[in-house]
């Protein structure tokens, strides 16, 4: 027994060991948070060390998952705790450059350099959020992936009350801290109830169910409730009604980070789970697709339509990111094999317009206190740059040729509709035409927001202040969604 | 040269773009030195453009063609995915090549008096210009649609910021109406995609015309003849028809699709109404052309008589509500509706005669309704008011104005020795035939399309009696008695060639047909050959 014991240690100790060096981009990135923590701790708050050491470690991390990209085909680290491929490896480059934009953002707000707690704290706690999601879209172990959400969802309740100054972020703070452990203790039940079903907390302790071992009710609510904490990350309907308060509370550069990065985490986790229960399949696969069809038209319709009648920009762009949540969702459930590509392609667009917009937003809100689309009267006109700028993201964000938006619309539709025709399934033609529709909707939304810079005659308040930069920002990332409109093939 | 004559005004663009607000003058020389090089090039186009080769499902056969790889990607599971920048042109493209140029140089001149943001204006016509010469020369499926959708863009702008009191509805709606008609046609052109594959490479392709054979079809791909697969029991091949034929129809426009069409012309501004009656309403005629009939040959037979009712109600309901208007904007807006009519009428008979015609009625009204709406456009110049019922008499003060509104008149009625006269006889011909021909519609509707030129001849003459003879009575007084100059000299310019082109057509309407019959009767045998 004793001999057992210890040969049983020996292969775990190899497993760790060999496992360790597949893990360099997650421990460069814990090295970095330590040394950010302590530059805060002994330099100034103003210091720019420790927003320094995290972008050089962000690199150095970013390197090492560059290196990651050739590992095809996948295989599982520590036993089967964490699962690493080459298309992972991608989303961690893309995590990390969510992760530098932001750096970028809060630098160049006003809110956050001129306020007294400074930055320093603020960019430890992005790094713990980044490890996180590094962590989540890798964990092979419902354990693991909770505690990973975890990570992600506490930093994520700091970065949106970090600047709390009055009611309303108070309010937005505490919304998400209660609606994010609601949720999260619902998905550690369904984790329980999920063990005590199958005597196994990794992702593919499904056997049982295949050989029809497991009480299918229990299973269903189990299943159920686990995916009550992905739609809060995810922001699916039934599960989305919390966002708009939270984006029109938290920060501009804040809800640009937390709308996009920990989505892109969420999704590539729900394809890796997918990918788990299409090979269980059977009942259970064809319940859990049904489920989420009928969850990404009502998230496609819901979003879009609730933002027809928003005032407030960033309670605007809360609708669109659910619309666009239940556009990739689309593809993620009518082909869960069909691997990252154009889901990768999707979210990176989506991840540059977005935290674009959003640090468009920021500024106007910072600089000049336009928080409301009305307030965008004839702006364009004073600052053509800048409006030309603003108009094409939003353009990209309705899908709309040349831009990237387009591009990436219609991977989906094109991924979407191959596996329509391997199928034959109605359902899914079903999601294509409210997809179509949907892209309809939303155009009459976005673009109320080149109408009111263009078309509407302007008043002569909001001309002051400095536009310079923003312009240039602005005309920047005009010319790289064009650019990846018209040659997606760099970017795929 | 595709190239050029496609992408000489975004160069102009990006010059006008670039020259400093205090050279603004400079701008409109650009857009129209831009627009006459295009027409030299168009014209070269023209004359070197061989009439007996035919294009339309024949690769060989297509002219002027450029080609190079411009998105190849590899989807993994989906296979390789293949979009060429593919330009070339047959009798069906060529014409209208012509017809941009033209009705380009023709906006810019009529937008001279214009004082407001011209950088924009300019730049975003330049664009508009691009993008339509991008969609008549296009030959893949996605540079197709790239284009097609680029003009929306600049489009929405001009009328919404140029444009009159109620612009943003007049713009955002007539973008909503297109767009909805085009998201579908992205799905069909998805779907095409994947049931076309490229017999030399293997790979799916955006090619249109690999989608016009047969041989490229997947087995069992989604719009394959052969498996006629069904969505809801209805054929794959007859849904993606409809679908394309509606998002065209949009274009077109047709009743019922048509309310976006005069609220855009109503409050576009001149130069804008000019490009959106002279060419834009012609890409839904050539869609039809181009994409509905050549890759759904076989789906011609089963939707022709809807085709033709529609054109026929198109025809009557756009004379009726013509004959009801008092803006004479909105006038020349619905005589568009109905004459477009036609283009439908032609081409649902599917014959010759019928298709030649259409062909020949959009490249004729694209002469005579610029011509209407540079003319209206220059009432309104001078008064800012085009209420009908605010003019009397106007031979009088402007009697060389007259004269120009008469004539243009009577061409668009359909007067014998003007263009509109050979393209409705010939549509009106092919519907006729068309019943012991191939049998697709009706007698009765080419009668019922006659009765269309009837009411048109009304609304005109009635439109001339009441605004130009009579006593001169105007709304505005002695000033308005001022304002009515005759024509400038530069107008003389820009109106003249249009209606002598037309009547040139209309005495030699060969200079079209010669270099158009080659396609249309491969077109009609593509046709026949599934009926």
């Amino acid at each position: 027994m004793v001999q057992d014991g210890l040969f049983q240690l020996g292969d775990l100790l190899d497993g760790i060991v060999s496992g360790l060096a597949f893990l360099q981009p997650e421990v460069t990135l814990v090295i970095t948070f330590l040394l950010s923590i302590f530059s805060g701790l002994f330099l100034a708050r103003k210091n720019a060390i420790t927003s320094l050491i995290a972008v050089l470690g962000l690199l150095v991390s970013a390197y090492f998952s560059w290196k990651q990209l050739a590992l095809e085909p996948g295989f599982y680290l520590f036993g089967d705790m964490l699962y690493l491929e080459g298309g992972l490896a991608k989303m961690k480059l893309l995590l990390i450059f969510a992760a530098l934009f932001f750096i970028v953002l809060v630098h160049l707000s006003k809110f956050f350099t001129a306020h007294e707690k400074g930055i320093n704290d603020l960019i430890s706690i992005l790094l713990v959020l980044l490890l996180g999601l590094h962590i989540w879209i890798m964990a092979n172990n419902w354990l693991l992936v909770y505690v990973a959400i975890e990570m992600i969802s506490v930093a994520s309740y700091i970065l949106v009350g970090y600047l709390a100054r009055d009611r309303k972020q108070s309010e937005a703070a505490v919304k998400y801290v209660v609606f994010g452990t609601v949720c999260s203790a619902f998905m550690l039940y369904g984790m329980s109830l999920l063990y005590g079903l199958t005597g196994s907390l990794s992702l593919q302790n499904m056997e049982g169910f295949a050989l029809g071992l497991m009480q299918r009710p229990m299973l269903a609510l189990s299943i159920s409730m686990i995916f009550v904490g992905l739609g809060f990350k995810l922001s699916f309907v039934p599960f989305h009604f919390w966002s708009p308060d939270i984006y029109q509370g938290a920060p501009a550069a804040v809800v640009g980070f937390i709308s996009t990065a920990p989505k892109l985490a969420a999704f590539t986790f729900l394809l890796r789970l997918l990918q788990v229960y299409i090979a269980v399949g059977g009942e259970l696969w064809e319940y859990l697709r049904y489920g989420l069809i009928v969850i990404s038209i009502a998230t496609m319709l819901v979003g879009n339509f609730a933002a027809l009648r928003q005032q407030n920009l960033k309670r605007l762009m809360a609708y669109s990111s659910i619309g666009h949540t239940g556009f990739v969702m689309m593809l993620v459930v009518a082909d869960p094999l069909q691997g990252y590509s154009a889901i990768f392609f999707y979210l990176l667009v989506y991840l540059l317009t977005n935290m674009g917009v959003f640090s468009l937003i920021g500024h106007l809100e910072e600089d000049h206190g336009i928080i409301n689309i009305k307030q965008l009267r004839g702006l364009g006109k004073v600052h053509a740059l800048w409006g030309v700028g603003f108009a094409v993201a939003m353009v990209s964000l309705t899908g709309l040729p040349p831009t990237a938006g387009f591009a990436a619309k219609l991977f989906i539709f094109a991924g979407t509709f191959t596996a329509y025709q391997s199928s034959g399934d109605l359902t899914i033609l079903l999601l294509l035409i409210t997809g179509a529709l949907a892209t309809v909707v939303a155009l009459f939304f976005y673009f109320k927001i080149p109408l009111y810079l263009f078309l509407k005659e302007g008043n002569a308040i909001n001309r002051g202040g400095n536009w310079r930069l923003v312009s240039l920002f602005s005309i920047i990332l005009a010319l790289t969604l064009l650019f990846i409109g018209i040659f997606p093939s760099f970017f795929y | 040269m595709l190239t050029l004559l496609v992408f000489i005004p975004l160069i102009a663009a990006a010059l006008v773009l670039f020259i400093p607000q205090s050279l603004s003058n400079a701008y409109k020389y650009i857009a129209l030195v831009a627009s006459l090089v295009q027409l030299v090039l168009a014209i070269y186009v023209y004359v070197s453009f061989d009439g007996a080769l035919a294009g339309v499902a024949d690769p060989a056969s297509y002219q002027f063609v450029e080609k190079l790889p411009w998105i190849r990607m590899d989807l993994g599971s989906l296979g390789k995915l293949e979009a060429d920048y593919f330009l070339g042109i047959d009798g069906f493209s060529m014409p209208f090549l012509l017809l941009t140029s033209l009705v380009m140089a023709v906006a810019v001149l009529s937008s001279w008096r214009l004082e407001k943001q011209l950088k924009g204006f300019f730049a975003l016509l330049l664009l508009l210009n691009t993008s339509v010469m991008g969609v008549f020369t296009a030959l893949d499926f996605l540079l197709f649609y790239v284009f097609y959708e680029l003009m929306l863009l600049p489009l929405y702008f001009l009328i919404g910021i140029w444009g009159g009191v109620r612009r943003e509805y007049a713009a955002i709606k007539f973008f909503l109406y297109t767009l909805f008609g085009s998201v579908f046609m992205l799905l069909v052109m998805v779907g095409l995609y994947f049931s076309v594959t490229d017999p030399d490479t293997g790979a799916h392709t955006f090619n249109m015309l690999h989608m016009m054979n047969p041989d490229n079809y997947g087995r069992d791909s989604l719009f394959s003849m052969a498996s006629s697969s069904d969505l809801w029991g209805v054929s794959a091949r007859l849904i993606a028809f409809v679908v394309l034929f509606i998002a065209f129809a949009i274009k077109l426009p047709i009743v019922p699709l048509h309310t976006w069409l005069p609220d855009a012309h109503v409050e576009a501004p001149t130069p804008i109404s000019i490009v959106l009656a002279g060419i834009l309403l012609k890409v839904g005629g050539y869609g039809f052309f181009r994409v509905c009939y050549s890759i759904f040959p076989d789906m011609v037979s089963q939707c022709a008589w809807y085709l033709g009712f529609i054109g026929v109600v198109s025809i009557i309901y756009g004379a009726l509500n013509a004959l009801a208007q008092e803006d004479l904007k909105k006038l020349v807006a619905y005589s568009s509706v109905s004459h477009m009519g036609f283009v439908l009428l032609g081409a649902a008979s599917a014959s010759p005669e019928g298709i030649s015609g259409a062909m020949f009625q959009m490249i004729s009204h694209g002469l005579l309704s610029v011509a209407l709406f540079f003319l209206v456009g220059m009432l309104y110049d001078r008064v800012h008011d085009r209420m009908i019922y605010s003019f009397r008499g106007l031979a009088s003060i402007m009697p060389q104005f007259t004269v120009m509104v008469a004539i243009t008149f009577f061409a668009s009625l359909g007067l014998p020795g003007f263009s509109a006269f050979i393209a409705e006889a010939f549509s009106i011909i092919g519907a006729f035939n068309s019943e012991n021909l191939n049998g697709f519609i009706p007698h009765w509707m080419a009668v019922a399309g006659t009765l269309g030129i009837l009411l048109g001849a009304a609304y005109l003459l009635w439109t001339l009696q009441r605004m130009f003879f009579g006593r001169t009575r105007l709304r505005g007084g002695l000033a308005w008695e001022q304002a009515l100059t005759e024509p400038s000299k530069r107008e003389l310019l820009a109106f003249w060639p249009l209606l002598l082109l037309s009547l040139w057509l209309g005495i030699c309407p060969s200079l079209v047909f010669d270099k158009l019959n080659a396609s249309v009767l491969s077109l009609v045998n593509l046709i026949n050959n599934y009926n």
